[in-house]
């Protein structure tokens, strides 16, 4: 196959790429490096809901360290890729986590954390109060009021695993806007 | 001095009892509160600590508490000044569908903002829940509740809800 | 009636002229505003107005009280002031212990103060925690709460939760102290003393947070007195008021300490002054552990209406637990009101019930609701980055201004 000035052609390298692309992202070593990056480095968003907040708060200071997996609380929403709602939600603040959370980029994860955000907790039958459930996805919860921080480190471990076992939908992920 | 005599000279509804801290001055005529007001402030109390209103089947209370921050003798009491205003009607509106809805109309108290200026929010907050309009306050809006709520008065003990489907978007 | 009060629009219009000035939201989801939102009126770089829109945490605290029983009253009043648990039982309690007509023995007395200063200190560590990540200083935030800590795990040695305890019931306390606490809080105490000299290197004589902090958001003492503010804030203005020397609750006539006041009123002093009452805290500890005297921790009417096996249960163990009667417990017809110096003011208690079985009327003003004139009186005039200096010295916590 080579010309006479010693150049040599390979074919048509727009289709060749591209099957080398689809050949790697549907390789194993791939999948699990890709889900091992995501699964410690996932970033939550600083929104702090109600009065869980200073065990979240409590949970990034030196005695229980959840640094260490990779949680760092982070200011904007469009660089994270987790949303924690802790506590109960009034009518007033679910209007704005649930555009925070329109705003972030797939994919994405939802813990709810407490009583309060599981089923009501100790304000049910209230006039003004919300439970996480009802307009947002969620994958995790938490039990306690409040729940002890080696709690919320647990739950970020169940995230963790569930990353790795639905990892074959991490690539070809597509934003909506 | 004597807090029983001074209070005497103010007005002669008094009512004290000593083990349970309950010092209460009854105001029975609406026209008398802001002057009652500014005796109350010259014998030395400074500021509204709370400012809340009481719901009877007839008649809504209007409760103010103060106390004082420079003169040692009154520094331990708690002094309530009340005022009771009578409830109109609910009123029956009808749609041209044919549905009825009752509204239940607000009551309306002199402010005493311009005696104690640290009544600004307390009275917003009394406004907001009762349906109590202060007339003479400077800027009187709704504190805490969103609009789903207007005009509904959440802590009269007719207040009745039903969660129906909230919008979230 | 004037329809145009409850439009929302015409909030950007009141009383300042529209098109000269710049609106901004410093909304709920931004690190340096906490659960609220404040809206600035610029003018440039000068703040013209401000107006704190408040509500998101409004859980009704005072609807839910009135239609459930009395002493399920007790953890939604503690969950609403979290960094401050204690204090927020001590006032519920000794207002329903006033309709009842009970006094607590000495020794649960004693017992009510120690706990009480134990979560003074945490709650002046969280607020010199919160003040430093508006600064934009992460290490203080970290040292604080790391030291919270060690105070943390007294209480739950004493009670067996960490923050949300609910020790206090009428009659009394639930818990006596167990063996191995006096010598464990001599440690912790000789711990944070030395702490506390690292915190005046780094943090209180740093140039920096001098250059930020005097002379910003100054209120002088009449002001103050106008305006009706609380607490170590206060203080810091010059007012010599505390409800611990003026009304006196628990053991505190009996304890020897000492309540500080400062000159100027600006940042500065409200960052000093809570140094200060860490000290007194300290000092106060130590001479309750030291003269806390012998006998019961339940009132006497209490402890007849026992039956024999939680009899049986608190002679060998020194613990109450919930006895079933306090569910159907009915205070007499009357009123009452208490006051109760917590770590960020006073909470103010005012209770009416008819014999039933449900309060008639709840009603409870925080000190965070009180503190509130800070923002429309005191940022005015001042530039647009002094106002995380503001909202950080006065240590407003939300949910707690919201109930």
């Amino acid at each position: 196959m080579a010309d006479a000035e010693g150049l040599i052609y390979l074919g048509n390298l727009d289709d060749v790429a591209k099957k080398a692309l689809e050949f790697l992202n549907q390789s194993e070593f791939m999948k699990k490096t890709l889900s091992w990056g995501v699964d410690f480095s996932l970033w939550p968003v600083h929104l702090m809901t109600s009065c869980c907040g200073a065990e979240f708060a409590a949970a990034a200071s030196p005695r229980f360290d959840l640094e260490r997996l990779g949680f760092l609380p982070f200011g904007g929403p469009r660089q994270t890729n987790l949303i924690v709602v802790e506590g109960t939600t009034t009518i007033k603040m679910a209007r704005v986590v649930k555009r925070v959370y329109e705003q972030m980029p797939n994919p994405k994860w939802v813990i709810a954390m407490g009583a309060c955000a599981m089923d009501g907790g100790i304000f049910f039958n209230s006039y003004n109060t919300i439970v996480a459930r009802e307009y947002l996805p969620v994958d995790a919860y938490v039990p306690g009021c409040p729940p002890r921080p080696e709690a919320l480190a647990r739950a970020v471990l169940l995230i963790q695993e569930k990353i790795k076992r639905e990892k074959d939908k991490l690539l070809g992920v597509k934003n909506e806007h | 001095m004597n807090i029983k005599d001074e209070l005497s000279k103010i007005s002669t509804n008094v009512v004290i009892e000593e083990k349970k801290a309950n010092y209460k001055i009854v105001v029975d005529d609406l026209s008398k509160l802001i002057d009652i007001a500014n005796s109350l402030k010259n014998l030395g109390f400074d500021h509204v600590v709370s400012v809340t209103g009481i719901d009877y089947p007839d008649k809504i209370e209007v409760v103010w508490h103060v106390s004082s921050y420079s003169v040692d003798n009154l520094k331990g009491i708690n002094l309530a000044l009340s005022v009771a205003v009578k409830k109109p009607e609910p009123i029956k509106q009808s749609d041209p569908q044919g549905n009825i809805y009752i509204k239940r109309p607000p009551v309306t108290v002199p402010s005493l903002v311009s005696v104690w200026p640290s009544g600004i929010f307390n009275e917003r907050e009394a406004f907001e829940m009762f349906g109590i309009i202060f007339e003479g306050h400077p800027d009187l809006r709704y504190l805490m509740l969103p609009e789903d709520f207007y005009e509904t008065w959440p802590m009269r003990k007719d207040f009745t809800y039903q969660r129906a489907k909230v919008f979230i978007e | 009636m004037n329809e145009k009060v409850y439009n929302i629009d015409d909030l950007q219009n009141i009383n300042v002229d529209g098109e000269k000035y710049i609106i901004l939201q410093i909304g709920p989801s931004h690190p340096g505003s906490g659960h609220m939102r404040i809206k600035v009126w610029l003018d440039g770089d000068i703040i013209v107005k401000v107006d704190p829109d408040i509500g998101f945490v409004h859980r009704t605290s005072e609807w839910l009280s009135e239609r459930r029983e009395w002493i399920k009253a007790v953890p939604i009043v503690e969950r609403i002031m979290l960094p401050d648990t204690v204090h927020a039982n001590l006032a519920y309690v000794l207002t329903v212990e006033k309709l009842l007509g009970i006094e607590p023995p000495p020794r649960a007395q004693y017992l009510r103060s120690l706990v009480a200063e134990i979560n003074r200190i945490t709650s002046h560590l969280y607020g010199i925690g919160i003040f430093g990540i508006f600064l934009g200083s992460s290490t203080v935030y970290m040292w604080a709460f790391g030291d919270r800590e060690p105070f943390i795990d007294l209480m739950e040695m004493l009670t067996g939760a960490r923050i949300t305890t609910s020790y206090i019931i009428p009659g009394g306390v639930r818990w006596d102290l167990p063996n191995g606490f006096k010598e464990r809080a001599e440690t912790v105490l000789q711990y944070m003393e030395r702490r506390l000299k690292d915190y005046e290197d780094i943090w209180v004589k740093n140039p920096v947070v001098q250059a930020r902090t005097i002379n910003v958001g100054t209120l002088k003492k009449e002001d103050a007195i106008a305006l009706g503010v609380v607490g170590p804030n206060l203080r810091a203005s010059g007012v010599y008021y505390d409800t611990r020397k003026h009304q006196p609750y628990a053991a505190y006539s009996n304890i020897d300490f000492e309540v500080p006041t400062m000159k100027n009123g600006d940042s500065y002093d409200r960052l000093l002054i809570r140094v200060e009452e860490i000290k007194q805290s300290i000092r106060m500890i130590r001479q309750i552990l030291k003269d806390i005297p012998e006998g019961k921790i339940v009132a006497d009417q209490i402890y007849n209406q026992l039956n024999p096996v939680m009899k049986k249960n608190y002679e060998e163990k020194k613990r109450v637990m919930f006895p079933a009667f306090m569910i159907h417990m009915r205070p007499p017809a009357g009123e009452a009101a208490a006051k109760v110096e917590a770590g960020r003011g006073e909470i103010f208690f005012y209770i009416k019930s008819t014999g039933d079985k449900y309060p008639y009327r709840f009603r409870w003003v925080t000190p965070s609701f009180r503190n509130l004139p800070y923002f429309t009186h005191v940022a005015v005039g001042h530039r647009l980055a002094d106002l995380p200096t503001i909202y950080g010295s006065i240590d407003y916590f939300p949910p707690e201004a919201d109930r």
